[in-house]
This record gives structure tokens, C-alpha cells and sequence, in this order.
């Protein structure tokens, strides 16, 4: 008996330790040889790295993405669950050649190239290029020259401004004087900083794959597998292409919301304005996409998500009722304006470029003004009038303003169960 | 036709028609649509407090709790069937007359799939007028929906039949059925529940009872029936045929089982009350 109470002692004791929450400040750190990636991921480049614990490598097929083998210290993260890599602490590159097969057979051998990622309206304005081997060089050779030019020109500036400040002294004082001081001094233009960024040249392997499952391995310089670098690559493609739409309410301009997929029914409450907001969008399995920029994160493969690539441009959206055309709608900008005075509340207005030729939009959208009854369906359409596959949706006005006759409706089997009762007694 | 068919559809007959005169096919339907009015009003409030709201098929939430009640009026009553039977000694007498243990749990069988088509048909009807009175409409999900809620139900009744095979007394049927049913059905939403909490707000003690839990239900996964019925509901949900295919398949290969597994038990504690 004693016994018994002694192993469910341990056991309780056991269980109690195991789930006390473990606060490390420093994690212990292991040296690992890990894969550090930048990924296109449909919008921009992800850098997701691949601790030793990891065996399958996620990259999307027939895009150019960047490869590193490194030497890190790789620790675990109990806050966020995962193993992150101390860059700081160790950062070593590791490797000669790349290696792709399919099956047993060597589909590639890739050798590092110079490579820089090219910023075209600077570091978080979106839109990221990739440029290798010469090209690559001559980005840079470029993005160097135009600081150096804008550099002297910051220069010429300041000892313009400095020229200017002088002469405007002197035009102060010749006026108080009373002196003729001619015509004021013009300021000197500030130069504009480049827009565009490119990093440092960097080298690493740089290829892109078909669809397809491979394995990767890195050999050293005597041509030999460097140890924990053979992993399984998935080069993965979307399924279907289409529009998505990002939907601003009138009344809740701050909150939109999405309807990327075709099933999806927009539901307006009586009549109102919706704004509409499209995106050109591609379906991906859910864990594989997941896995492509975090490959610690979870996802199901049963799933499909809809990504958001870019804002679809030279197209108009179709209304339909009843398959009749009752509207076609083109993208227009809009700004908000608070109503005056200390009651909150705003109004969404056409921008009028005429009239308001430096302002700029809130936002740019396609309006609809759902009337109160009816279904409508919206349909994107290109220049030449084709429909767009996957840009159909339905909208839906919801007339109910309480449930009150719904709740009612819900005994009416009960009044069907009553009836077919009362029949057979009395039948009987 | 063999007698063995004659047996069954007469026994069905009688069954059916007990169950169409009587109240508690239609009190379970009032309870599946007055659950489902429920999500109708969230639906309601929400449009009206966000102004918008977008959604693939906003029957197919309403039509899993109707679906839910539909099935466990059919897990008690097949759960009580062979019992009550037994306990008033009825089940022995029409052992005396051409009827064997497969024909009983057949007919016991299809009288249950007849209940839940009937609760259906009007669970249905209540969901027309709810479409049309909100205009939500109807998408070709919930067609897909009822039909494979057709399955659930069959592996529910036979789930029921089977512990109903087991005892002799409708009190211990239904309390067997309650805990049991009670059981899983909490071990899903419960997980279910947890999938929604972000990883990093778990605690380590949550990860390791979620780790248990998954591997609790990985066994339970084929075991209940309400895992064919919220697998199935989130194939609908995904659009995802072949998941579709397979919880049909799986709930049909499971009734089977149950069916089969019905019969030799009935066989083996007898017809007689002890």
C-alpha cells in the first residue's frame, strides 16, 4: 500500500515539475549546421532559417531564391517555442557546392554568386528584386554612385544654403537701411535622397526549381557531405489564381474586410456602401506556405489559403442582378473628412483631382452602394472585357432587423408534432 | 424477397409509425432549430453591429448543432430500442416468431435513419424560412452537408444500438449513452477549443495536457461518431472532396462494424431480460 502511495507520490510530483513553466534568461546555445534562406514569398523575401531538428525545407517553385549553409549557435526560445540562431555569436559560412537531386539523380550543382537585393522605393516600400553575379555588382555599382551623387549634393547645399542665409542678411540690412535691396534671395532646393536601396553584395547559392520534391546536400571543397545538411526540398506552386477583395464599410471605413475566395458572401446589413479594394491572388497549400517563411510554425495540408500578391490594376468591376448588368464600376480615390465640430463622425468623399489637384486619397477603391433588397453579384473584368477567374462575388443585403420571427419559427415542428397527434387520438 | 426483408419491414413499419404519431421526433426537431435560431440571431447581430459580414456558408454552423441534436435523438433512441424491448420481455416474444438477431437491428436500424430523415425534412423547411426571412441564401454546401450527415447518423444509431445490445435496462442505456456521448463530444470541443489559443499563450502544463489530449483523440478519432460528424462539417467547410469521401467512407465502414459487432452481442447477452 505504502508503495503504491509512494509511486503516485513520485508520479504526481513528476508531473507537477514537468509543467512548471521553465524562465531561462540565457537558453543554452548548441553549434549547428543550419540551411539561412531568403524566400520569395509571393510579395516580398522571407529569411527563414532551418535549424538541424528540421528535415524539409519549403521554397515556392520557379522563383530564384537564395541559399545559405551556415555554422551558428542555435538555441531554444521557450517563449515563442521555437530554436533561433545567434548570427551575433557565430556566423560562419559552410560549404563549396549545393547539390539538388530527384530521386538519386544530381539535378543541379550550384556554386555561390554575388547577389543583392534591390529596394525600389526603399527598404519597406515592398516590391524586393533579386540580382546576381554581374548584375548583382552593377546594382550596387549604381545604388553607390547615386548616394555619392546625392552625398555631393548634400555638400553643394549646405554651401548653398550657407550663400543664401548670407545674402539674406544682407537683403534684411540693406532694406533696413533703406537701401534698394533688389530681388530676395531664392533658397536653394534640398536633393533628394535616392528612394531606392540595394544591400551589400553578399554570396550564396542562388537558383530557382520546378515543382517538384528534391533533396538538398552541401559538400565541402574535397567534394564530401558536409554532416545534418541533407534535407528534403519542396519546391511548391499555387493551385488557382484569382481576385481578392479587401471590403471598407461606409460606417467602419478603419475596419475592412476580406473576401478572397469565391464561396465567400458578402453580407451588407439592409443598404449601405461598401468599398471595394482588389488584389490579384494566388491559392497555396496552407502548410506548405506556412512553412515557407516559418518553417517552425504548423499549417494543414488539407487547407488552402488565398495570398494576396499585388493590387490588381487595370481592371473594372461588373454588377450583376439576376445575371443583369446593373453597374460597372471603376477604381476612384477617396479621402475622409471629419465632420467640424466636437461630435465624432466622418463622410467619405470622391477626391476631385480638378479641383484638388496636391491632395492626396485616403484610399483608392470601387465604390457600391448595396440597395436594401436583391442578391448581386460583382465580377472583375480586364481591359478586353474578359471575366476574371475567381473575382466573382455575391452580396447579399440582410433584410431581418430582429430574429424575433426566426426564434417563433423554431416551434413550428412542434405545432407539425402537434397537429399529427391531436389527428391520431382523435383518429382512435 | 427473402423473409428475412419481410421481417425487417414490418418491423420498420410498426417502428416508424410509433415514431411519426409520437412527440419526441418532434420536440428534438423544435430543440435542433431553436439551437440553430441562436446562430441565426448572432448572424443578425453581427451584420448589424459590423455592417458587414463575409462568410461562405453561414448554414453550415446553424446545421452542425442541428445536426448534432438530430444524431442524439437517434443515439437514444436506438440506445433505448433493444433495452426497453428486453426490459418488458417484448424483444424475447418476437424471438418465438421468424425473426433473428440481424433482422432486429436492422429494422431497429433503418427505423432510426426514417427518424432522423424526418427530423431533417423539417430541420430543413425551418432553414428555408430562415434564409429567405434574413436572405442569407442557400449554397450547395448544405445539401452536401445533409447528405453526409445521413452517414453520422447511421454511426451514431449504430453506436447507440450497440450499447443498447449490451444492457437490459433502458435507465442503464441511456446513462451509459449520456456518459459516453457526454464524454467524447466534450474532448472534442475541448480541443477544438484549444486550437484556437495562440501557442504562445499556452502555458507548458496546456502544451503537455493539449500533447495528451491529441493523442487521446487520435484513438478517439476513429472510435466516435462525432468525429465523422465535425470532420465531415469542416470538409464541407474546406471544399475538400476527398476529405469529404473519406469521413462518408469512414462513417459507413464504422456502422458497419457497430452493426456487425450489435448482432453478435445481442447474440451473446441474449434476448431475455436477466
Amino acid at each position: 500500500m505504502k508503495k503504491r502511495y509512494l509511486i503516485f507520490c513520485f508520479l504526481l510530483i513528476s508531473f507537477f515539475l514537468s509543467s512548471v513553466e521553465v524562465f531561462s534568461a540565457a537558453p543554452p546555445k548548441k553549434r549547428e549546421i543550419v540551411y539561412s534562406l531568403n524566400v520569395w514569398d509571393g510579395k516580398d523575401y522571407a529569411a527563414p532559417f532551418y535549424p538541424a531538428s528540421l528535415d524539409t525545407i519549403y521554397v515556392m517553385a520557379d522563383f530564384e531564391n537564395v541559399y545559405s549553409v551556415k555554422e551558428t549557435l542555435v538555441y531554444y526560445w521557450p517563449i515563442t517555442r521555437e530554436y533561433m540562431a545567434d548570427w551575433d555569436g557565430l556566423n560562419k559560412d559552410v560549404g563549396e557546392t549545393l547539390e539538388v537531386l530527384k530521386g538519386n539523380r544530381v539535378v543541379g550543382e550550384y556554386k555561390k554568386v554575388d547577389y543583392v537585393f534591390y529596394y525600389p522605393k526603399g527598404y519597406w516600400g515592398g516590391g524586393t528584386q533579386l540580382f546576381t553575379g554581374e548584375n548583382a555588382r552593377a546594382k550596387k555599382k549604381e545604388y553607390d554612385r547615386a548616394m555619392d551623387k546625392y552625398w555631393k549634393e548634400v555638400d553643394q547645399y549646405y554651401k548653398a544654403y550657407d550663400e543664401y542665409n548670407k545674402k539674406l542678411q544682407e537683403f534684411y540690412k540693406k532694406i533696413q537701411e533703406g537701401k534698394p535691396a533688389g530681388k530676395i534671395p531664392v533658397e536653394p532646393k534640398q536633393p533628394k535622397a535616392p528612394t531606392f536601396y540595394v544591400t551589400d553584395v553578399s554570396k550564396a547559392y542562388v537558383f530557382s526549381l520546378p515543382e517538384g520534391r528534391y533533396t538538398i546536400r552541401a559538400k565541402d571543397k574535397n567534394g564530401k557531405i558536409i554532416p545534418n545538411t541533407v534535407k528534403t526540398l519542396i519546391a511548391f506552386s499555387h493551385r488557382r489564381e484569382g481576385i481578392g477583395y479587401n471590403i471598407i464599410p461606409e460606417s467602419k471605413w478603419t475596419y475592412p474586410e476580406t473576401a478572397d475566395d469565391s464561396s465567400d458572401i458578402i453580407y451588407q446589413y439592409r443598404e449601405g456602401t461598401l468599398y471595394f479594394q482588389p488584389y490579384k491572388e494566388w491559392e497555396f497549400n496552407e502548410l506548405e506556405y506556412n512553412k515557407l517563411s516559418k518553417p517552425q510554425s504548423a499549417g494543414r495540408s488539407d487547407r488552402w489559403v488565398w495570398v494576396h500578391m499585388e493590387k490588381a490594376s487595370k481592371i473594372r468591376l461588373n454588377i450583376f442582378s439576376k445575371n443583369n448588368l446593373i453597374s460597372q464600376i471603376r477604381e476612384r480615390p477617396y479621402y475622409v473628412e471629419q465632420i467640424p465640430g466636437s461630435a465624432l463622425g466622418y463622410n467619405i468623399r470622391l477626391l476631385d483631382r480638378k479641383e484638388y489637384p496636391y491632395a492626396t486619397a485616403d484610399f483608392t477603391a470601387f465604390k457600391f452602394s448595396v440597395p436594401p433588397t436583391g442578391d448581386y453579384k460583382l465580377v472583375a473584368v480586364d481591359n478586353n472585357g474578359g471575366i476574371i477567374e475567381n473575382s466573382d462575388r455575391y452580396i447579399r443585403p440582410i433584410t431581418a432587423t430582429d430574429a424575433r420571427n426566426i426564434f417563433i419559427a423554431s416551434f413550428g415542428p412542434l405545432i407539425v408534432g402537434l397537429i399529427v397527434y391531436i389527428i391520431r387520438r382523435v383518429g382512435r | 424477397m427473402s423473409y428475412r426483408w419481410v421481417v425487417i419491414r414490418s418491423i420498420i413499419k410498426r417502428e416508424a409509425r410509433s415514431s411519426f404519431f409520437g412527440l419526441g421526433l418532434y420536440i428534438a426537431s423544435t430543440i435542433a432549430c431553436f439551437v440553430s435560431a441562436f446562430i441565426f440571431n448572432s448572424y443578425i447581430n453581427t451584420v448589424e453591429g459590423n455592417n458587414i459580414m463575409v462568410m461562405a456558408s453561414p448554414l453550415n454552423t446553424p446545421l452542425f448543432y442541428a445536426v448534432i441534436v438530430a444524431t442524439l435523438y437517434t443515439a437514444i433512441s436506438s440506445s433505448t430500442a433493444l433495452s426497453r424491448e428486453k426490459d418488458k420481455g417484448t424483444l424475447e416474444v418476437l424471438f418465438y416468431g421468424p425473426v433473428d438477431h440481424l433482422s432486429v437491428i436492422l429494422a431497429k436500424f433503418f427505423e432510426d435513419i426514417i427518424s432522423f430523415l424526418i427530423i431533417m425534412f423539417l430541420v430543413t423547411l425551418y432553414f428555408v424560412y430562415a434564409a429567405i426571412a434574413t436572405n442569407l441564401g442557400f449554397s450547395i454546401s448544405y445539401l452536401y452537408a445533409v447528405i453526409l450527415s445521413i452517414f453520422i447518423a447511421g454511426s451514431m444509431s449504430s453506436f447507440g444500438l450497440w450499447l443498447s445490445s449490451l444492457t437490459a435496462r433502458i435507465r442503464t442505456s441511456v446513462l451509459l449513452l449520456i456518459v459516453i456521448m457526454g464524454g467524447l463530444l466534450g474532448l472534442q470541443f475541448l480541443q477544438n477549443y484549444i486550437l484556437t489559443l495562440k501557442p504562445e499563450d499556452l502555458s507548458l502544463s496546456m502544451v503537455y495536457v493539449m500533447g495528451i489530449l491529441s493523442n487521446v483523440l487520435r484513438v478517439i478519432r476513429w472510435a466516435s461518431p462525432f468525429s465523422y460528424l465535425m470532420n465531415g462539417i469542416n470538409a464541407v467547410a474546406l471544399g475538400s472532396t476527398s476529405m469529404y469521401i473519406e469521413n462518408m467512407l469512414g462513417a459507413l465502414v464504422y456502422t458497419v462494424i457497430l452493426l456487425t459487432l450489435s448482432v453478435y452481442t445481442l447474440k451473446w447477452k441474449g434476448v431475455r431480460k436477466v
